[in-house]
């Protein structure tokens, strides 16, 4: 049997697999909150494959194995700058975080924050920039169509809505439950076929042996190991530019299809184990850059550069191995989909319409038939943003990239300076969280986001680099945060007190999961 | 160094970095916070 033949029988098991998990998580769905935390489900090991998984996407398998196909092995400093940043990030908040928002009842990173600092203005302000997350989206539906045109051979068109047809389907059913499991699932296959790379990269596979020098030697000279930087490249043009890089995927986790995890988490007490998985895993999955780079030593030319993986697999492994490939980038794409999926349906089920529609009209916004609204609103949303998002990529628009940057960079540069100093310091203030979270946005939007749309030059690098913009405004963000703090009024005691007293026993192990404070009390206008 | 040289070290350092966050840092701040929850403020 051919290839294509094995990866179509391994793609219908897979969807069967996927479905099964939400029907799953359908069944563990009786709350709007199960349906978009799970809160205090899962154990640390579940939870760290599913947060790793989330977190590496299609780049990690097709795009990153691509720049280190072009560059060689300079490139290798991305995917080790980047998963140290998010991970380092993630330690840092995935406790506290935990324990405050657990007890908040928060269902979201922006719900959290309006939450922690007692103001409708950021919850909505961070849910309305969360919304930009649809170009995420869209971004991971396209690498989900290439991946099955390169791979199955399937039309980009139906390609398309298979892909985000799968992820919608399970995510309606089962939500956060549905995401979990089968990110956790898609983790286990993404991290073999990992491991299947860094073998064939440590022994010269396809080389006649050798290691990794063996590689290396088979390489250009301006792609060899011994080459560090290039100037020409924006993102690696000097060791500042670098810095930014690491600071700007710190508070990664931060991301609400992300940050959402953590109160998945059965315990604070099982953080550290938590902590520690998601650093191996996340570190280990990096090293699928090794797959462009041996690639490109045996001998694949003039091909594009994001199909290395697909084509190396074909030109080394048996076919029923090679077909293996296609379900894990599939894992890959549709494990950040899905928690993209569940984050901005909640920011209307929960942040839009629960914490703050509901409120204004003076109903309660805990009450069993305002839960079950959100809970219908939130699977509703789940179509919607899907479709949307399918129907917005039948032709990718040029700006896509950029688009995604409001995204993520933007969401970064606001949300954390805010998230950090709740962290870390109790006398963070409202004020301060708001005069943060719009000069990070603010800076970010000047430096790299006007003139990315065209709407004047900006000054270069921070026109062209992304990261060094987020960078250096997440860092604004903070500063002013912490200033703006010291001087305005602090939280109420009591609220501080509640939330900053050390995690119980049952926190700790997680027994008891629905002792928060009710969520009416954190509804405050700014 | 070579390239690979540099990420395998600076892996390691930060897996060990993030040991000590975990285990020793992360305790020592809840400590900070029973000591100042008890302490009335």
């Amino acid at each position: 049997m051919s290839v294509v033949s094995f990866s179509w029988i391994y793609l219908i098991l897979f969807c069967i697999l996927m479905i099964y998990f939400g029907y799953l998580g359908m069944k563990k769905t009786h709350t709007g909150e199960d349906y978009a935390v799970a809160r205090g489900s899962y154990p640390w090991w579940i939870l760290a494959f599913a947060f790793a998984a989330t977190t590496a996407s299609g780049s990690t398998f097709m795009g990153i194995p691509g720049m280190a196909y072009s560059m060689g092995f300079k490139a290798m400093y991305y995917p080790m700058i980047y998963p140290i940043g998010i991970y380092l990030g993630s330690a840092m908040l995935a406790r506290r975080t935990k324990k405050m928002g657990d007890r908040l009842g928060s269902l979201s990173v922006p719900d959290y924050l309006g939450d922690y600092y007692k103001s409708n203005f950021l919850r909505v302000a961070a849910a309305i920039l969360g919304i930009f997350l649809i170009f995420y989206i869209m971004a991971q539906i396209i690498a989900a169509g290439q991946m099955f045109v390169v791979v199955l051979g399937m039309p980009y068109q139906y390609a398309i809505w298979f892909a985000g047809g799968l992820v919608a389907l399970y995510m309606v059913m089962g939500g956060s439950h549905s995401d979990i499991m089968t990110d956790a699932v898609q983790g286990v296959l993404m991290l073999l076929i990992t491991i299947i790379i860094i073998f064939f990269f440590f022994t010269g596979f396809g080389l006649g042996g050798g290691g990794a020098a063996a590689v290396n030697a088979a390489l250009p000279e301006a792609m060899q190991w011994g080459v560090h930087t290039d100037t020409s490249n924006a993102t690696f043009y000097a060791w500042w530019t670098i810095v930014l890089l690491f600071i700007a995927h710190i508070p990664f986790a931060a991301l609400p299809h992300l940050g959402n995890k953590f109160f998945a988490l059965r315990g604070t007490g099982k953080t550290k184990q938590y902590n520690l998985a998601t650093n191996v895993i996340g570190l280990v999955l990096g090293a699928m850059v090794f797959a462009g780079l041996l690639g490109r030593a045996v001998g694949l030319v003039d091909i594009p550069p994001d199909q290395v993986v697909p084509q190396l697999f074909v030109k080394l492994l048996p076919a029923w191995l090679a077909g293996f490939l296609g379900i894990a980038i599939l894992s890959a794409i549709v494990s950040t989909t899905d928690g993209l999926f569940m984050a901005v349906s909640q920011l209307f089920a929960n942040d839009l319409y629960r914490k703050t529609y509901v409120p204004l009209t003076g109903q309660d916004p805990n009450s069993p038939q305002v839960n079950q609204r959100a809970l219908l609103i939130g699977r509703i949303g789940i179509i919607v943003v899907g479709v949307l998002a399918i129907l917005l990529v039948y032709n990718p628009p040029k700006l896509l990239s950029i688009l995604l940057w409001i995204g993520i960079g933007g969401i970064i540069s606001a949300y954390g300076g805010p998230l950090f100093l709740a962290t870390f310091w109790p006398k963070s203030t409202r004020t301060g969280a708001i005069a943060g979270f719009l000069s990070g946005f603010g800076l970010y939007f000047i430096i790299h986001l006007a003139p990315k749309l065209g709407l004047y030059a900006g000054s270069f690098p921070w026109n062209a680099n992304p990261f060094a913009a987020t960078g250096v405004s997440t860092v604004l963000g903070f500063v002013v945060t912490f200033g703006v703090s010291l001087v305005t009024e602090p939280l109420p005691k009591e609220h501080l007190r509640k939330l900053w007293s050390p995690p119980t026993e049952d926190e700790i192990s997680g027994i008891k999961k629905d002792d928060h404070i009710s969520s009416t009390d954190n509804i405050v206008q700014a | 160094m070579t390239v690979l040289g540099v990420v395998t070290i600076t892996s390691i350092f930060y897996l060990i970095l993030t040991l000590v966050w975990v285990y020793k840092v992360e305790d020592y701040l809840e400590g900070q916070d029973r000591i100042r929850h008890e302490g009335g403020n």
